[in-house]
């Protein structure tokens, strides 16, 4: 048995969509599957063999994605099959959300320019002693009329990130941590979205 | 079995504050080592802790005395045994639960003679605690790193006319000063590296080890390893044998509230560490246990070829030890 069959580390997600007036209407609520790469993260931790700096393995950014199909939503999944690939895309011209690009490590160390977008610090929460919230805000001026090779393009697949794990310097090098696979979304700007993502620990 | 509290600890370092990284005087909370393994313990079951060698005590020896009740005339000794001899005492561990904080949650304190020990759930060591200077061979369980006579007897009256063999054992872990008075014992401050390099070398002076394979983080796994010396297996078999290995990290927030600031160094003589259970593993058979039927005449010397030392204090060549290895799956 490995740490997860002991602790049962799970995760569960909920998608809202947050009208102008303040209302939150529900559009989705799942599980998520915890993905390899958490594995990876803990035992580069336990290990004493990366970064030793506790803030290189907190989960500090997230992508989205428009290319999720269910069959992806596995352990050994290790990165988003269409992740947003600029920061236009994830912040249009006046949305609030944070862009950072950066390398990736999925299954091995891939350098280019990835996008990420990051969770402010006071949108992880303790939610119980083995369980933390991440808070992902898109306003209603982010991710909006994506679109691909001329199509709409609807947002289908969400991954959590922890930030550092292996110390990679000077770019970092995030790992897929969380994957989820969620229904189809057109985002447009009469709308924003509010993903709480809960990993029990 | 990981515990419960290895998720809090996860949890713990996920929520921390990245602000802390601005201020000088809280930054090194936000290092690895203080949610990383620490120390390893040894247990038994609560009530062994008033049996076997913690059962004896007389003011002028200087000695850990156990009396067996096996009739043996060869040089074994069977801390189960004890159990088919003594009415009610059943040496069994408790079974493992995921909700345990300690080893033990039954009191694991040795009473005799109008004095008692400490009770940390575990295997104590008494000796490095200036408190127990004249009780420390009743309440155990680990020798003093000068070395100290042990008999095994038929009776605890005129014991020294009862021994059926004898010895000198001396601890190792208190040589290098890697057990503090509660027996926790402590990692080496070595990275992951650092840690396989020196298991690999078999240098275990500096205490627990690291030893990782290969491509282990594609593996997910986390070997530790470390060694029990012949000293301290004897001394943990004469006070009631290994049933328990706790695998701790540190409680960084019990140190903080007791106005501790890290780095939190270790000191086997005055320990401010505090610790959290990660993992434990529970037995129902003593790891130290050695069936020595036949005998020194049929070449076979037990207890005395296994544990005892040569002239205390340590000598590397003595080359006698078990070697322990524990490995933690993450994938």
């Amino acid at each position: 048995m490995n740490i997860f069959d002991y602790l049962n580390i799970n995760g569960h997600v909920t998608v809202h969509k947050v009208l102008d007036n303040g209302a939150e209407e529900l559009v989705y609520d799942d599980h998520n599957v915890i993905v390899s790469g958490m594995g990876v993260a803990l035992s580069c931790f336990f290990g004493l063999s990366g970064s030793t700096s506790v803030l290189d393995y907190q989960i500090d950014r997230f992508q989205i994605g428009v290319s999720g199909q269910q069959e992806f939503e596995v352990s050994s999944t290790y990165r988003l099959t269409g992740p947003l690939s600029s920061a236009e895309e994830y912040t249009g011209i006046t949305g609030e959300l944070v862009a950072a690009s950066g390398n990736q490590f999925a299954n091995t160390f891939q350098a280019g320019t990835i996008w990420y977008s990051l969770i402010p610090a006071h949108n992880v929460t303790r939610i119980s002693d083995k369980s933390v919230r991440y808070t992902l805000v898109i306003d209603k001026d982010s991710c909006n009329n994506l679109s691909r090779d001329g199509d709409e393009a609807y947002i289908n697949e969400l991954g959590l990130f922890m930030k550092n794990p292996f110390n990679y310097s000077p770019h970092l090098a995030p790992i897929l941590v969380a994957y989820k696979v969620i229904s189809n979304i057109r985002k447009s700007n009469d709308f924003g979205l509010i993903i709480r993502w809960t990993l029990n620990f | 079995m990981i515990v419960d509290q290895a998720g809090e600890i996860i949890v713990d370092f996920l929520t921390l504050s990245p602000s802390l990284s601005k201020i000088p005087s809280a930054s090194a909370i936000l290092d690895t080592s203080n949610f990383t393994f620490q120390a390893i313990s040894y247990g038994k079951d609560a009530s062994a802790f008033n049996h076997h060698a913690h059962a004896f005590y007389a003011e002028g020896s200087n000695a850990i005395v156990v009396k067996s009740y096996e009739g043996l005339n060869v040089s074994s000794y069977h801390s189960s045994a004890i159990a088919s001899s003594i009415p009610g005492y059943k040496l069994l561990p408790e079974y493992p639960n995921p909700h345990d904080k300690r080893l033990e949650s039954k009191t694991c304190r040795t009473i005799q003679n109008g004095f008692s020990g400490l009770d940390f759930g575990q295997c104590t060591n008494h000796v490095v605690d200036s408190e127990f200077l004249t009780t420390y061979r009743t309440l155990g369980c680990f020798a003093p790193s000068g070395g100290i006579d042990y008999y095994v007897v038929d009776s605890l009256d005129n014991y020294i006319d009862k021994v059926i063999f004898s010895g000198t054992i001396s601890s190792t872990y208190n040589y290098f000063g890697l057990m503090d008075k509660a027996g926790f014992l402590t990692f080496a401050a070595l990275n992951g590296s650092e840690g396989t390099a020196a298991a690999v070398a078999g240098q275990f002076t500096s205490g627990v080890l690291i030893n990782l394979p290969n491509n282990f983080s594609s593996l997910g796994k986390v070997p530790v390893v470390w060694r029990l010396d012949a000293g301290d297996a004897g001394a943990l078999l004469l006070y009631g044998g290994v049933y328990h290995l706790g695998l701790w990290c540190l409680d960084i927030k019990a140190m903080l509230a007791e106005g501790y600031t890290p780095p939190f160094s270790f000191d086997a003589l005055n320990n401010i560490r505090k610790y959290r259970l990660f993992a434990k593993k529970t037995f129902n058979k003593d790891l130290l246990y050695i069936n020595d039927g036949t005998g020194l005449a049929a070449g076979y010397g037990g207890f005395e070829v296994l544990f005892n030392n040569g002239n205390p204090p340590y000598d590397a060549s003595w080359g006698k030890y078990i070697l322990y290895q524990w490995t933690i799956r993450f994938l």
